[in-house]
């Protein structure tokens, strides 16, 4: 049975006429062409549909604050769960009884004694330290990889505006970047805001209603069309010093589906309504 | 921040909408409100009375607007404008009416309600105006970002701030100093190598100097 037709709020699927598919991987395919689904990003957390996806995304926590509430929501829709250095802290302070599969990275960041009190709940706790060249979230997504054939990945914590440090804003952006050559759909998660880096193909989005969204090439000049926000695009070139999307928005006559093609690599960005 | 002296005249200033800002003595002119940007100031420093307010006016409060006219505030209503975005209305008219060529963009730019495309907005902002020949800076309480086109570039940080440096576009090759890690003809790409978590050579003369044959994004922290 397909993944779409999991999802109880989606009346119809708007490409292609049949609602069945097939998860090869990431990507779906329909009667038309392929795409990848990105819908588990949002609709089973900050929409907290009912959703089930197999197998199930991992999970990478960074240091950065996040809700209990959302933390707890992520963490039973996921596995595995890692922890990036100083995550650890933020975890035993925000959730204790959470137990990740894993704890690493540099380790220059979390206190000694909250990385004990995993080791003594049996929790590994992997020093890479001898790693200088990448940061601990490329660190925890490339382990998600190898050591558990993670494809799609949450990396869970507010990543734009801690304490002033927008240079780790543009790392975690550019730990994405990585992510995408290696095969792995990795997506940043806060409470109020969501980034996804979508490589050159079809994709399949969702976002709460009313919510501010944003496509925006990393790179070099992308061409996209979408369908399903507020101002589609059609064959635009996005590009930096020229058109960008923002301050976009669903389409609230639609079908809640965002459909994004594009040429290259592009950064879909929307926030969550409270 | 300690640095060579700086000709702060013609220096212009621009309120962002969202501004969670500790008013301070700047020595800058004009003073350009992007619309919800007087709802802030109002709120943060009434008596301070900017040279216009701007933008397609949908997020000021009406009243507010009406008492800057009151006081000889001209408030430009440029909402027919729908290809730009206020802060970009902002730039375009410190440039052509008053010929600012080096602009302060003051607020905070980054996680502001998680509004990561106004984030996004604004550094492409800072992308158009810098093909205008203006020298914009975002500036927050607590992060500054600089478009850096290609040449060479001097710059400050606080000492113990995060630095960064990362293209906008395409690949670049950068040669720095006076950071904790310098490059030396390093290639800058997303996917690749950039620079983040940086920060200053604390044994240097606290300034970094940037060499770059293209258009690249350096970011620091204010460390408080």
């Amino acid at each position: 049975m397909a993944l779409l037709c999991r999802l109880p709020w989606l009346q119809t699927c708007r490409w292609g006429t049949a609602q069945t598919g097939r998860l090869t991987g990431c990507c779906m395919t329909t009667g038309t062409e392929s795409y990848v689904d990105w819908t588990w990003v949002t609709s089973g957390t900050w929409m907290d549909q009912a959703h089930s996806v197999s197998p199930k995304p991992g999970m990478v926590l960074l240091s950065t604050p996040l809700s209990k509430t959302l933390l707890e929501r992520m963490w039973h829709r996921t596995w595995p769960h890692l922890v990036a250095d100083g995550g650890a802290t933020v975890l035993q302070a925000t959730a204790p009884e959470l137990l990740p599969e894993l704890v690493l990275g540099d380790l220059d960041s979390a206190r000694p004694e909250v990385l004990q009190s995993y080791r003594d709940r049996g929790v590994e706790v992997r020093d890479l330290s001898h790693d200088q060249d990448t940061t601990d979230l490329e660190k925890c997504l490339n382990t998600a990889q190898k050591d558990f054939a993670c494809k799609r990945i949450f990396v869970a914590g507010t990543f734009a505006g801690v304490q002033g440090c927008f240079d780790h804003t543009l790392g975690a952006l550019n730990a994405l970047c990585k992510a995408e050559v290696q095969g792995i759909n990795a997506a940043l998660l806060s409470d109020d805001s969501c980034c996804i880096l979508l490589p050159k193909g079809r994709h399949c989005l969702t976002a709460p209603r009313q919510s501010c969204c944003g496509l925006v090439p990393l790179g070099g000049p992308v061409r996209v069309t979408t369908s399903g926000l507020c101002w589609d695009m059609k064959d635009a070139v996005l590009e930096w010093g020229g058109l960008v999307s923002t301050s976009n928005g669903l389409d609230e006559a639609g079908d809640g589906l965002v459909w994004v093609d594009t040429d290259g690599t592009v950064l879909w960005t929307c926030n969550n309504v409270p």
